[in-house]
């Protein structure tokens, strides 16, 4: 009888420190200050955990019930510590010391770059083992490796010449994105290969190099920009010509975020449509 | 030397400026290239606008630099002090933070104007007697309380609006509408020129303050405001114009005088085609940095107007 209690006492105890240690490893209060992070811990089935999310955060549509606790680059500290979460996630651009600010508050933060697909990748596994999720994860980073392989295989297959765009994040100035940018590789994903070669990042590039690179294409990131009432744009051909694609949801393909394989079946699919016909490149224009 | 002459120099230096700024560029462009199927090379078109833009707003910039340095009677004095760059910041961050910037490409250049005169008219407001001090009291004031607007909407915006303000404060002529920026930025110039063509015995007279000027037949307080006035107009429409240039109203109208006295009727146009010279070949050099970026000519005024500066301040003294 004797034995038969101590036996139940040390399986509930067992139970008691797998319950406690489940709920260290799984934090309940996360706020994530990134909306590519705030897509991926929805997509891994974690949205229950979020209790915060930066001004952004807009999809899915359901976390925009949740309070805002700044921006990726500035988060509001007050707020964050009154919250008291037990992780805060984000890109890199974060102020170190507003993140020591919260590592001394007892907060685990975790700020990694996210501006690709092999930076997609080590959230995804990242966030499998903080959030404890890692079938969730494992499935996700299948499902990315499938789609990279899909649209690889397709261009090889494919006989099409590459067509050369010039990616428009802002008008004026020119702001575009470089050769290791987001856009560069959502883009040749897509079949697009980009004009700016030796630039990196976002760089504001000149409208006589756009001239003289004369794009067939031109992605327009610039959400409520008008290329139109710009009279500089008018010499470029592509622009003439309405060789002018406006992303369906440029979100979708800015965000390394579980959306951007939809974002690029959704650009492939409309740069299709333009190069088919004159009539759709007209449609495109907003 | 002669006034004639010395314009005739400052033109000759003028138009071989403006040559070297269609010929020369990110792109290499063959003389055959020029014109292709009839019609002007988009590319020798984009540098035709932009040189006409830099000469317009280098010329507009140092003739309001030289009237803030004679009224004011300081050498530090620029065409921004009256709250003009605070005041555009402002009206250019809030059309593009806002979402304004959706109405078209004038959106934002109006919005500047807007600002730039808004902050102006309330510097004059604001200061009761209107002296050259108080006015430039008052224009710090009211340029400080625009940059602190400008920091809370910056502040409230996403990364993306905020590249957006901050390469449009770091000044570029490349987005510059002929027909309805360039053409009337430079009629006004034309006409203050000529105005102050007309007026430049009194602004000669207001470098010995406004006493002198006033013992010698002036209405001195009237003048000021009107010679500030003007000058920040300039100002106000090249920053809607082409961003926030700093140095070129600062040095060029410093040289012109050192090298040629202090009669504002003798140095008037050759601080304007000074001005002109000056940012053409700025931006000229911010062009042909690299072929894909361009450097914002902001940026090159500092950098190339600063040395030129220092260099001139010493050899004069050297020579005194």
């Amino acid at each position: 009888m004797r034995r038969l209690f101590n036996l139940v006492l040390f399986l509930a105890v067992l139970c008691l420190a797998a319950c406690s240690d489940e709920s260290k490893s799984a934090p309940d209060g996360v706020v994530s200050l990134s909306p590519a992070l705030t897509e991926l811990i929805c997509h891994l089935g974690q949205e229950d955990r979020l209790i915060a999310r930066s001004t952004a955060c807009d999809w899915p549509e359901s976390v925009k019930s949740l309070p805002t606790a700044g921006n990726f680059a500035e988060p509001e500290l007050e707020r964050i510590l009154a919250m008291k979460p037990a992780l805060v996630v984000s890109n890199e651009f974060v102020n170190p010391k507003d993140a020591d600010a919260l590592r001394q508050a007892g907060i685990a933060v975790e700020l990694h770059p996210c501006d690709g697909f092999n930076d997609y990748r080590e959230w995804v596994s990242l966030m499998g083992k903080l959030l404890d999720c890692p079938n969730e994860a494992e499935t996700e980073l299948k499902r990315t490796n499938d789609h990279i392989a899909g649209f690889e295989s397709e261009l090889k297959t494919s006989q099409k010449k590459p067509l050369r765009a010039l990616y428009v994040i802002w008008d004026s100035p020119l702001l575009t994105a470089g050769a290791d940018s987001l856009p560069d590789a959502v883009g040749r994903l897509a079949g697009l290969e980009n004009i700016v070669k030796t630039e990196k990042g976002y760089p504001s590039i000149s409208l006589e190099f756009v001239l003289k690179e004369d794009p067939d294409v031109i992605v327009w990131f610039a959400h409520g920009k008008d290329w139109k009432s710009n009279p500089s744009w008018s010499g470029i051909r592509a622009i003439r010509e309405g060789r002018v694609l406006v992303p369906r949801d440029d979100s979708a393909l800015l965000r390394p975020g579980p959306r951007i394989f939809d974002g690029i079946a959704d650009l492939k699919s409309d740069l299709e449509t333009m190069f088919a016909g004159k009539e759709s490149s007209e449609d495109a224009q907003p | 030397m002669k006034t004639a002459r010395i314009i005739l120099i400052y033109l000759a230096a003028a138009l071989a400026a403006a040559v070297c700024g269609v010929l020369f560029g990110a792109a290499r462009i063959p003389l055959s290239e020029f014109v292709q199927d009839g019609a002007l090379n988009p590319i020798v078109e984009l540098r035709i606008v932009r040189t006409a833009a830099a000469a317009v707003v280098g010329a507009s910039l140092a003739v309001s630099g030289l009237i803030f340095q004679a009224v004011l009677r300081n050498s530090l004095a620029e065409p921004y002090l009256l709250g003009v760059s605070g005041g555009a910041g402002l009206g250019a961050a809030g059309a593009i933070l806002l979402g304004f910037s959706a109405w078209g490409f004038m959106s934002v250049p109006l919005f500047a104007l807007l600002g730039a005169v808004t902050a102006n008219v309330l510097v004059f407001a604001a200061v009761r007697r209107r002296t050259a001090e108080e006015l430039l009291l008052g224009g710090v004031m009211i340029g400080t309380l625009a940059s602190s607007l400008l920091m809370v909407l910056i502040t409230f915006s996403h990364s993306r609006d905020m590249a957006g303000v901050v390469w449009w404060m770091l000044g570029s002529v490349q987005n510059v509408d002929p027909a309805r920026q360039l053409a009337p930025a430079a009629v006004l110039l034309a006409a203050a020129t000529v105005f102050l063509l007309f007026r430049a015995g009194d602004v000669d007279l207001l470098t010995f303050g406004p006493e002198y000027a006033w013992n010698h037949g002036v209405n001195a307080r009237l003048m000021t405001v009107v010679l500030l006035a003007l000058a920040s107009l300039l100002a106000a429409v090249t920053v809607s114009m082409a961003g926030i240039i700093g140095f070129c109203g600062l040095v060029v109208p410093h040289i012109v005088r050192r090298l040629h006295g202090g009669s504002h009727r003798k140095i008037l146009i050759p601080a304007a085609l000074a001005g002109a010279v000056f940012l053409m070949l700025a931006d000229i050099l911010g062009r042909v940095v690299s072929p894909v970026r361009e450097l914002p000519v902001g940026m090159v005024t500092a950098a190339v107007g600063c040395p030129v500066f220092l260099w001139l301040l010493n050899r004069s003294r050297a020579g005194s």
